[in-house]
């Protein structure tokens, strides 16, 4: 006896469930209203950034729980720091640099949150590297040790876990090229020929170089280690932090003129005609920095 | 055995099951990465600044509600991380005529909402789908915006992508797409890109590894006047791709920017572009960014 209307409400729910399924994921209809926030309103960015330029940086040493808990806060400082503020970070680094076991915390830091915050890891390994201390030598090659996950999460054809590891670990190569011990040239020279992942091989061929003035004896040196079909990494334009136009532009064009096999096909259109006018409402500037 | 009764029961089940799967799960919500916190000190949730980009953006309660739409203080959840990225291009970038590749006027029309040379008025929403870092869906009625989606990768603290320069950077690439879809170029059937390499053990496209490919149409910092990085010649002379405009974008963050960004922001910018540049381009590598000096 309710057969039939059970039947008939499993049909329905089964129809509207596949008409649910069928709609994006995002709803269509949207709401009017402002975002909210129960948090008080704070000062401007302009004030908040005149108190960061009173903001002194923590001390750089100690030992065993002191050392972490130092270079815990510096990475902190270090992480919220200015372009102003860079020398004053080196000039730290290079005050600690025979104080071991600040670096091996740096190591510490950069091995444990590797996992957990990527940009955190990245400033503890970048700062490793500007002290040049030889603890950071034996880090360097630790982490470079790691072998890349060939599992994890798939975006774009890219493994995100490889990826991220391999951006730590170009870091590092940056950290031992800078460090410039025979060892740890012979080092990136072997992982411009044998690290697996491409992002570790062009940084090494490029911290070479840089560490090296650019010169032509170093790109000589390292045509004799680069992988085949990666000749013109040790070509490559950089733009250098702070570098003007013309230098950037004459170093582009004699790249362009040894390379010409770069220059790309030309664009393919699949639609003719002017764009399609869909323009929307006006905005009002932003708010006043 | 299942009865009939029970298969029934079963359907109906399910079938509410299903109607319930608009309560979809959102991102790592745990945590924010080391620069998304020292950029957001640099502000400390300016309300005024979310107050105007959500309209900047134009983004809507119904796809943010469970993402930080009315916790707008809360740096760990998605829309609080997305002003984040939106105050760093409004905000972060020097323009200098001697050496940026281009300004805080093209990359801002490039992200945000409203319809431009750029591209046609669109609206950022979020997406769990862990397929990309981000989406650019043209829109379907002629009543509607093109949608660009930013998805969790670029959120959650884990990922090496989840800093303001990367979703900035993506702001800019989905822009992109949005720029070739208003005047009609093909950049390829892969997602909008050339197909490379589509699983492990496939040679690379050119020098491309990565499964969607694009070329790097070079060109020197000054070619392209602050405003005009829409135009194109229609030649490969004058003319981006997306993960090139990308490039630039996070160049211009670790070589230019304001001097107060964090130093936490531009490094994970540089980490991004010369990744990004080493793996996507079929015709060689794109510019190199940056000293490799480690601080």
């Amino acid at each position: 006896m309710w057969r039939l209307p059970l039947t008939l409400l499993a049909v329905v729910v089964a129809v509207l469930a596949g008409w649910r399924a069928s709609l994006p994921l995002t709803p269509v209809e949207r709401k009017a209203s402002e975002p909210s926030t129960k948090s008080p309103a704070g000062p401007s960015p302009s004030l908040l950034l005149e108190r960061r330029s009173q903001l002194k940086p923590p001390p750089l040493t100690g030992t065993g729980e002191a050392a972490q808990q130092s270079v815990a806060s510096f990475i902190d400082w270090a992480a919220g720091s200015t372009e102003r503020e860079a020398d004053t970070a080196r000039r730290l680094l290079a005050a600690a640099r025979e104080e071991g076991q600040v670096a091996q915390a740096f190591c510490d830091q950069a091995l444990r949150e590797r996992e957990a915050d990527h940009s955190r890891a990245l400033i503890a390994l970048a700062l490793l590297g500007e002290m040049k201390s030889p603890a950071g030598e034996k880090c360097f090659m630790q982490l470079l040790a790691l072998p890349l996950p060939t599992l994890g999460t798939v975006v774009e054809g890219e493994i995100l876990e490889q990826t991220a590891l391999a951006t730590l670990q170009a870091k590092a190569v940056d950290g031992l090229a800078y460090l410039g011990t025979p060892s740890a040239q012979e080092e990136v020279l072997r992982l411009v020929r044998a690290h697996p992942s491409r992002i570790v091989r062009a940084e090494a061929i490029d911290a070479y170089l840089w560490n090296h003035a650019d010169s032509a004896e170093a790109k000589a040196t390292l045509r004799k280690y680069v992988q085949k079909g990666e000749e013109i990494f040790v070509d490559r334009v950089r733009r250098n932090t702070g570098e003007k136009a013309e230098s950037f532009n004459a170093k582009l064009a004699a790249f362009l003129k040894a390379h010409p096999e770069v220059r790309a096909p030309a664009p393919e259109k699949v639609k003719e005609g002017g764009p399609a006018e869909r323009a929307g409402r006006k905005l009002p500037p932003p708010p006043k920095f | 055995m299942i009865t009939k009764r029970r298969i029934v029961v079963l359907l109906v089940v399910l079938g509410l099951g299903a109607l319930a799967g608009g309560a979809y799960a959102v991102c790592n919500q745990t945590s924010a990465s080391t620069a998304d916190v020292a950029l957001w000190n640099t502000h400390g949730c300016w309300q005024a600044f979310f107050l105007w980009s959500y309209q900047a953006y134009n983004q809507h309660q119904s796809d943010w509600n469970n993402r930080g739409w009315n916790d707008a203080c809360n740096d760990n959840l998605e829309f609080p991380k997305h002003w984040n990225a939106a105050y760093l291009v409004t905000y972060g970038l020097a323009d200098l005529n001697c050496c940026s590749f281009h300004g805080t006027i093209d990359y801002r029309k490039l992200g945000e909402a409203p319809g431009s040379e750029f591209h046609n008025a669109l609206h950022h929403t979020c997406s769990d789908d862990n397929c990309c870092f981000g989406s650019f869906t043209p829109a379907f009625w002629p009543w509607d915006t093109d949608d660009l989606a930013t998805h969790c990768p670029l959120y959650n603290a884990t990922s090496a992508n989840a800093n303001p320069g990367s979703r900035a950077g993506d702001f800019q690439h989905e822009g992109w797409h949005g720029w070739l879809n208003k005047y009609g170029w093909n950049n390829g059937s892969c997602g909008g890109h050339r197909c490379g390499p589509q699983k492990p053990g496939d040679p690379p496209l050119g020098n491309c590894t990565a499964s969607g490919c694009d070329y790097f149409y070079f060109h020197g910092v000054g070619a392209y006047a602050f405003g005009a990085l829409y135009q194109t010649d229609g030649t490969a002379n004058r003319f981006h791709s997306p993960n090139q405009v990308q490039v630039e974008f996070l160049c211009d963050v670790n070589d230019y920017p304001k001097w107060w960004v964090p130093s936490s922001v531009r490094q994970a910018a540089r980490a991004d572009a010369n990744a990004r540049a080493a793996q996507r381009f079929i015709n060689g590598s794109g510019y190199s960014c940056g000293n490799p000096r480690p601080w």
